[in-house]
């Protein structure tokens, strides 16, 4: 403590030789400069806590210390006219110096970065900025406070729920919905400021806007938080859907149509199945029964004429199979198995061998040729092609008949190629008509449904089907068995 | 065997007489009772008031029948202990009845699909006869000129 000691020291007042005015000049001043000084700090506090926006607070706190000890030292002048207490007032001025210091040294520091903050005209460029990226967008944009009221919009807001900007700035966004969500969404949006994230708002949702008519209709909404220095803040994008929601409505609905026209085509293929081939078989049947029973009074014209009658009933119905066929397969759905296509050919080729087995025709059929199909489809489609290419080269004395497949960037390309009678290129997209016939009835035998039903399947299996030829240099028909792009 | 009748269901009075003239031409000596829809088979093998039931060798079974049709009938014949077994020939005019059968899962002891030719149909009834009346001499089907 002695070294502290004051005592002995006079009172700053002596200096002044106690005179009045100078005294009261310099207790006047003091105390003036005091008060001034003290009462900065409750300014600066004040200000830094209606604006919780302020970047670098600590600064204020700084010069409020700052300008608080400078306010003690002035005090301490004061006090030392009267007692010589030149140690304390001495500490507090030295207390003074280092806050002033730091606060001195903290300021420069802080320099670049204060420098850094926009000043009031950029931030009104900014803002300009922000609403011309609100018009320029696509959507209508509504930009909604943590309190729900809405702070800004574009002029597609306006368009699209026909209020006027003033009617909207500054009410509850959920004048834009229709009355029922209303109440809930007051939550969903306060839940939305806990979890703040670039999202679609209600994915896998309907949802609904109300125009103020009050009409409704289909949006889309997305959500970005915006976080600024006024607070947080939510930006939607509302996209009206009405025209993508009729469009799925009426490809539900023509979905439909076809579903009911398939359905309608089954049963139509059904009866004609069932009620056309009950009477052919009537008429083949009392045809054999004449021939039977009666069989001794007719000549051989008789006969034959009978057995003509039995021969077109049966071709008919042939025929009424073949179309039936083909209408299970057009809305057949193909079941997907591994099949070794080589084998398929060669045991439906064996077929045709064994029922003709005078034909000299040479059988080319590739190995290993496995794919992913319905195996019942694709032999349908290998007993037409290569039954198609065994007729065709009836007229041949040698024939030659090839499966094989052909492998490039896209799908795997088989087909069926023999040297007969062909096809005048022309005609290749009409071959696969359902009934299309190139060549005098006479000539070949053969409904021609085999073709139409061939590409069905392909197609139903998601590939596509053409032929290549030139009347009397052979026929090729190539099918692929998966669309064109994937692989 | 031969005494034991054949229950013919079909409503089509043509194809009663061709069923008719199949099974003799294959020799078939059984008597052939004839039910023209659903609910005169089913009287007929459960029974009706004082006609006691039938127990025939085999059911010949048309599936489009009036009143109630061949899958309901044969439906029921299952699910009944006393027709549980009874042989049922399913007599079908297209693949896709067939199919419909198999799909029901009903359990026809055999389907018949009506072929166009005459011929052919005789050489079926030939078989299923072989196999359910124990006939053992088909008689030769004449040469399909
Ligand atoms: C920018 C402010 C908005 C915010 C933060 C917000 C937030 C939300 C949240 C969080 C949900 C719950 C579903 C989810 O979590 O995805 C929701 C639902 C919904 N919002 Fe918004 N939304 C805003 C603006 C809008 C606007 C402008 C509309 C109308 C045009 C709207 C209409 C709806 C509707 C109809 C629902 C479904 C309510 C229900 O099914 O109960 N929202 N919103």
């Amino acid at each position: 403590m002695s070294a502290f000691s004051t005592a002995g020291m006079m009172p700053h007042g002596h200096c002044y030789l106690w005179d009045p005015g100078l005294v009261r000049l310099h207790v006047a001043s003091d105390v003036l400069i005091a008060g001034a000084y003290l009462s900065i700090p409750f300014t600066l506090a004040y200000f830094v806590r209606r604006r919780r926006d302020l970047p670098f607070p600590w600064i204020f706190l700084c010069f409020g210390l700052f300008i608080t000890a400078c306010g003690a030292t002035h005090v301490m002048e004061v006090w030392t006219l009267w007692h010589p207490d030149y140690w304390a007032s001495g500490l507090v001025k030295a207390f003074t110096a280092a806050v002033s210091l730091t606060t001195a040294v903290l300021l420069v520091r802080l320099m670049p970065k204060a420098l850094a903050l926009p000043s009031p005209q950029d931030l009104s460029e900014s803002e300009t900025r922000f609403r011309v990226l609100l018009e320029s967008a696509p959507d209508a944009m509504v930009l909604v406070d943590g309190g729900g009221a809405v702070c800004d919009l574009n002029s597609q807001v306006e368009r699209l729920f026909g209020y006027a900007r003033g009617e909207l700035l500054g009410r509850p966004v959920e004048l834009l919905m229709p009355e029922r969500f209303r109440q809930g969404h007051v939550a969903h949006r306060a839940g939305y400021f806990g979890e703040p994230r670039q999202r679609p708002m209600g994915a896998g949702m309907e949802l609904f806007g109300r125009r103020k008519d009050g009409s409704e209709f289909p949006v889309e909404i997305s959500l970005s938080p915006l976080k600024t220095g006024r607070g947080a803040f939510a930006l939607s994008a509302v996209r009206d859907i009405s025209a993508r929601k009729e469009t799925e409505a009426a490809l539900r609905r023509s979905m439909a149509d076809a579903d009911a026209a398939y359905k309608e085509l089954e049963t139509f293929s059904y009866s004609v199945a069932h009620d056309l081939r009950a009477p052919l078989r009537k008429i083949d049947a009392y045809s054999q029964a004449l021939l039977d029973d009666y069989g001794g009074r007719f000549d051989a014209q008789g006969t034959d004429f009978l057995q003509r009658l039995r021969r077109a009933s049966q071709t008919m119905a042939q025929l009424i199979d073949a179309l039936l066929n083909l209408a299970r397969v057009a809305r057949a759905e193909p079941r997907r198995e591994e099949v070794d296509l080589g084998a398929l050919a060669r045991s439906v080729a064996e077929g045709l061998r064994e029922g003709d087995p005078a034909r000299k025709v040479e059988l080319v059929v590739a190995d290993g040729v496995m794919v992913q199909a319905d195996p019942r489809l694709l032999k349908d489609v290998m007993e037409n092609l290569l039954g198609n290419a065994w007729k065709f080269t009836g007229r041949r004395p040698r024939a030659r008949i090839e499966f094989g497949v052909l492998r490039g960037p896209g799908p795997a390309v088989y087909f069926v190629r023999d040297d007969g009678a062909g096809f005048d290129p022309a005609y290749a997209r009409r071959l696969f008509s359902p009934f299309e016939r190139l060549h005098r009835p006479g000539e070949f035998p053969g409904s021609g449904i085999g073709l139409a039903t061939a590409q069905r399947i392909v197609q139903r299996h998601g590939g596509r089907m053409w032929a290549e030829g030139a009347v009397n240099r052979g026929a090729a028909f190539f099918f692929t068995l998966e669309p064109e792009g994937e692989r | 065997m031969s005494g034991q009748p054949i229950l013919l269901v079909e409503d089509d009075e043509d194809d009663v007489l061709l069923m008719r003239r199949a099974l003799e031409r294959c020799g078939v000596a059984n008597p052939v009772v004839v039910a023209r829809d659903g609910v005169e088979a089913l009287d007929c093998l459960f029974g009706a008031g004082p006609r006691p039931a039938v127990r025939p060798a085999v059911v010949l079974l048309d599936l489009r029948l009036p009143r109630i049709d061949g899958f309901e009938v044969l439906r029921r014949l299952r699910a009944d202990r006393r027709t549980r077994l009874q042989p049922v020939v399913l007599l079908t005019s297209s693949n896709e009845e067939r199919d419909r059968a198999d799909g029901y899962g009903l359990g026809a002891n055999s389907y018949v699909r009506k072929p166009v030719d005459f011929n052919e149909f005789s050489a079926v009834v030939a078989q299923f006869g072989a196999y359910w009346l124990g006939i053992n001499e088909p008689p030769p089907v004449p040469d399909p000129g």
